[in-house]
């Protein structure tokens, strides 16, 4: 059951603020097969029957590079979305969550919905990263530490002088997996990056929220981030991150970089400076999802996509793809898959019997070169 | 004692002056977000799901 199931089963009959709703398609864009692309018939239809204003089709990409690259995100918002990883938001000092079909019905129908207050872990995240060494090496690593259930209707806040030092498009990868711990949220309270990031983007006016001094921690967990090297996530859970040379030499069919975690320029940057000049193993397929369009550009302007498609990399439109197991790359029966996306569960990327190791897109695209888990440190 | 930023933004959205861990409010939101999962898919045989 879906949304519009939902408003057919209750009979509701309005949606509360056709403004204050966005609404897109982006996990199996273009549709891959005839379900698929019914769903988006009926998307479409809603859309139109309620006067959905923000309405960006499959144009632009994935809804977490999109809301906040577009600036519908403020610091100081409370966002819920219909999809789990919409924690991602709350690297713009935001509280942003996920959630299923029939709490969106009606939060879509009046614009409220009951929590339960979290209470907040606190991260608190230090020392300069070793080249190479990237936020989804932090987020791995911190699963790793405390598990999938570790922060369990918790409000996970990242914080500490790495997570000043790190960009946006890296907050943005730790807010992402907070889910993956459990996490109602993950957060960042905003600074002069956050400022910088939605004065450009968010045309309303906000007030941002900061921590009160003395406000109360359920927890503080220290993590040495100098110390960090890059993790890689077995099969079939991210809480199993060991640093990559635990794992190093095993070999790989696919290497994937994209998804709403590891889809930004950032990591395009990254992976497009290990593949520059070199060549995807033989018998590997590399496959590039920039998360946006806007991604996307930047990444052709800055020739990015030049060097992934002469390296060997097939590039595809902004999707979530292969990260579901929808289309654009899905794994055969006894494949092995190295991707900088945020779940390796059995069956995530197509057959249950294939394995995805989890990683940033420095230690995918490093892999990708050898065809086996390697380190990226050997290309910095 | 004073409020995290998760509290105090649940806190200003439900017109509370504070909020505790554990406690119910009903929150008034600022933003939906929705994607393939507002589709119908009742008469359907199998979609991927979404997540």
């Amino acid at each position: 059951m879906r949304i519009a199931d939902i408003y057919e089963e209750l009979g509701l009959d309005r949606v509360w603020d056709p403004e204050r709703v966005v609404a897109l398609i982006d996990h199996w864009t273009p549709a891959p097969n005839i379900d698929a692309a019914v769903v988006h018939a009926t998307c479409r239809r809603f859309v139109r029957k309620y006067g959905i204003k923000n309405w960006l089709d499959m144009r632009e990409g994935i809804c977490h590079a999109v809301l906040p690259e577009k600036g519908f995100v403020k610091p100081g918002d409370l966002v819920v979305g219909s999809d789990s990883h919409t924690t991602t938001y709350g690297a713009l000092g935001a509280f942003a969550t996920g959630m299923g079909a029939t709490d969106m019905a009606i939060v879509l129908a009046t614009g409220e919905i009951w929590f339960k207050v979290p209470p907040t872990i606190k991260f608190n995240i230090e020392g300069k990263l070793q080249p190479m060494v990237m936020g989804k090496d932090i987020i791995l690593h911190i699963i790793g530490e405390i598990g999938v259930e570790g922060a369990s209707y918790k409000a996970m806040e990242f914080a500490g002088s790495t997570v000043r030092e790190l960009s946006m498009d890296a907050r943005f990868t730790l807010c992402n997996m907070a889910i993956e711990a459990g996490g109602k949220t993950g957060i960042i309270e905003p600074d002069e990056k956050t400022m910088k990031w939605v004065e450009e983007r968010v045309k309303q006016p906000f007030k941002p929220v900061f921590n009160d001094p003395d406000a109360e921690y359920e927890e503080v967990i220290d993590v040495d981030a100098a110390k960090l090297e890059p993790q890689v996530a077995k099969p079939p859970s991210p809480e199993n991150s060991v640093p990559v040379s635990e794992v190093e030499g095993t070999k790989i069919d696919q290497a994937f970089i994209g998804s709403c975690t590891n889809g930004r320029l950032e990591d395009l940057r990254v992976a497009a400076r290990i593949l520059d000049g070199r060549e995807v193993a033989s018998m590997v397929r590399a496959i590039v999802i920039p998360a946006s369009k806007e991604v996307y550009m930047k990444a052709m302007k800055e020739g990015l996509i030049e060097t992934f498609l002469k390296a060997g990399c097939v590039v595809c439109n902004p999707t979530c793809g292969p990260c579901i197991g929808a289309h654009l790359g899905l794994l055969a029966p006894g494949e092995v898959c190295i991707s900088s996306s945020n779940r390796n569960f059995v069956g995530r990327m197509g057959s249950k019997d294939a394995k995805i190791y989890l990683a940033s897109p420095a230690t995918v695209a490093a892999s990708a070169v050898t065809g086996e888990i390697t380190d990226p440190r050997r290309f910095a | 004692m004073g409020m995290t930023l998760s509290e105090k933004i649940l806190a200003s959205h439900s017109g509370r002056e504070r909020v505790e861990p554990g406690e119910i409010v009903n929150a008034k939101v600022d933003l939906v977000m929705v994607h393939e999962m507002l589709g119908n898919t009742a008469r359907l045989r199998a979609v991927p799901d979404c997540a």
